[in-house]
C-alpha cells in the first residue's frame, strides 16, 4: 500500500486529510511539524506528502528543502496544502521542489484531482 | 413540483435551447431555477412556470435559459483528451498541414472559457514547435452573460485549482484582488462569439478540430443528429471531433468514425 505523510499542526486538518487519503487507498501517517516530518521520512520515505506551510519548529518550506537533500528525498510527490495563496508563496514552493499546491479550503475531490495530476493515483 | 409546472418549464426549455429535461432530472430544474425565483421575487417554481407561460419573451424567461444552459467546467477537464490533443493530434496536424501554417479549433458551448483557455495554454506550451503558425480558437456559447465572464478571464481560487496544474497557474495567470486573470498571451488565441448550437453555425472558416464535450448529453437523439451534422459541415475533411468520454455517436450519425485508442475522439468521414 502506498504511504501518504500528512504534515499539519492542526489536529483537525490532519484528521480530515488522513481520512481522505485513506479512502483513496493510501496508508496515512501524520506529523505535527517539519521536524517530526523529517524524522518520519528518515524512518521510512513516503510516496506522497501533504504539507502545511505555517507550522512551529520547522515550517513546510524549510522541511521541503531539507527533504529534497535527503537520500531518496527527491522521490515523494509533495503537495502543499496551505492558506498561503499568494503567487510569491507558490513560486517559492515550486522552486523548493513542490509538485503541486492546494490553497485551503480543500475537499476530497481536490485531493483526488491533484493525486491524479501528479500520477500518484 | 406540480405536473403542470414540470410540463411548462421542460417544454419551454426544450423549445428555446433544445435541452431535454426528463422527469428523473427534476432536481436539475429545482437546483438551477431556485436562484431565478429568488432574483424575481417568486415564491416557487409553480409561480415561475406561470410567468413563463404568460410572458415567454420576458427577462425571466431569458434568465431561465441562462440558468439551464450554464454548465460546470474546469481547466483540463478529464485531462486525457487534452493530453491526446497535445501529444497526438497537434503533431499530426503540424505534419499534415506542411506549409499551410494555420490551425483552427472550435470550442462549442464553451461556458465560462476554461476549455478554450486550456487549448490556448497548450498552444503556448508548444510555441517553439508552432513558431510561424497561426493558432486560432473560436469559442461560442448561447449565454451572453457567461461569455462576458469568459472574455474577462478572471477565475476564483476554487476554479483555478480544479484541474489546472500549479506550474501553469503561475505561468499563465496574474493574481489580482478579484482572483486569477488569464494573461494576454493566452487570451490572444481565443475569440468568443454568441451562437446557439441549434442554429446553423455562423462561422466562415472551417475547423481542424471541434471540441463538443459534455454537451450532447442534454439533447434528444434527433437534436444530437442535427447538431453533429452541422458540426460536420464546419470540419475540414478528416477533421477531429472531441466529445465527452461518456458520449458516443453510435446510433446518432454515420458522418464520423471513432479514432482507435482515443476515447471520445472521432474523425470526420
Amino acid at each position: 500500500m502506498k504511504k501518504c505523510l500528512v504534515v499539519d499542526d492542526s489536529k483537525v486538518i490532519r484528521m480530515v486529510a488522513s481520512k481522505i487519503v485513506t479512502e483513496l487507498g493510501f496508508d496515512a501517517i501524520e506529523a505535527v511539524d517539519g521536524v517530526e516530518a523529517y524524522n518520519s521520512c528518515q524512518d521510512s520515505m513516503p510516496d506522497v506528502i501533504l504539507l502545511d506551510w505555517n507550522m512551529p519548529n520547522k515550517n513546510g518550506l524549510e522541511f521541503l528543502r531539507d527533504l529534497r537533500n535527503m537520500p531518496n528525498g527527491g522521490n515523494p510527490i509533495v503537495i502543499f496544502v496551505t492558506t498561503e495563496n499568494g503567487v510569491d508563496h507558490i513560486q517559492k514552493a515550486l522552486e523548493a521542489g513542490a509538485n503541486e499546491y492546494i490553497m485551503k479550503p480543500f475537499d476530497a475531490d481536490l485531493i483526488r484531482m491533484k493525486f491524479e495530476q501528479t500520477g500518484i493515483l | 413540483m406540480k405536473t403542470e409546472t414540470f410540463k411548462i418549464l421542460s417544454e419551454f426549455i426544450k423549445k428555446r435551447s433544445g435541452i431535454v429535461i426528463v422527469e428523473e432530472k427534476i432536481y436539475l430544474l429545482e437546483s438551477r431555477l431556485d436562484k431565478v425565483c429568488g432574483d424575481h421575487n417568486l415564491a416557487n417554481l409553480d409561480e415561475l412556470a406561470l410567468k413563463i407561460k404568460t410572458s415567454p419573451l420576458s427577462a425571466i424567461a431569458s434568465d431561465v435559459i441562462e440558468a439551464m444552459t450554464t454548465n460546470e467546467t474546469y481547466f483540463y477537464r478529464d485531462s486525457t483528451p487534452f493530453v491526446d490533443f497535445e501529444k497526438k493530434i497537434l503533431p499530426e496536424l503540424i505534419e499534415l498541414k506542411g506549409t499551410r501554417k494555420a490551425i483552427n479549433v472550435l470550442s462549442a458551448a464553451c461556458s465560462s472559457g476554461q476549455e478554450p483557455y486550456t487549448l490556448s495554454m497548450i498552444f503556448e506550451e508548444n510555441k517553439t514547435l508552432l513558431q510561424g503558425w497561426r493558432t486560432d480558437i473560436t469559442a461560442f456559447d448561447l449565454s451572453n452573460d457567461i461569455l462576458d465572464i469568459a472574455k474577462e478571464g478572471v477565475y476564483t481560487q476554487f476554479e483555478v485549482q480544479r484541474g489546472l496544474p500549479v506550474n501553469l497557474l503561475v505561468k499563465y495567470f496574474d493574481q489580482n484582488n478579484k482572483g486569477w486573470r488569464v494573461k494576454d498571451e493566452v487570451k490572444k488565441h481565443v475569440t468568443f462569439k454568441q451562437q446557439n448550437l441549434l442554429e446553423p453555425l455562423n462561422f466562415i472558416q472551417k475547423f481542424d478540430v471541434v471540441f463538443l464535450r459534455n454537451v450532447l448529453i442534454y439533447f434528444d437523439v434527433e437534436t444530437k443528429t442535427k447538431i453533429l451534422s452541422e458540426i460536420r459541415k464546419k470540419l475540414v475533411p478528416e477533421g477531429y471531433l472531441f466529445l465527452g468520454s461518456s458520449e458516443t455517436i453510435i446510433g446518432i450519425t454515420d458522418e464520423f468514425k471513432a479514432v482507435e485508442g482515443m476515447r471520445g475522439i472521432y474523425k470526420a468521414k
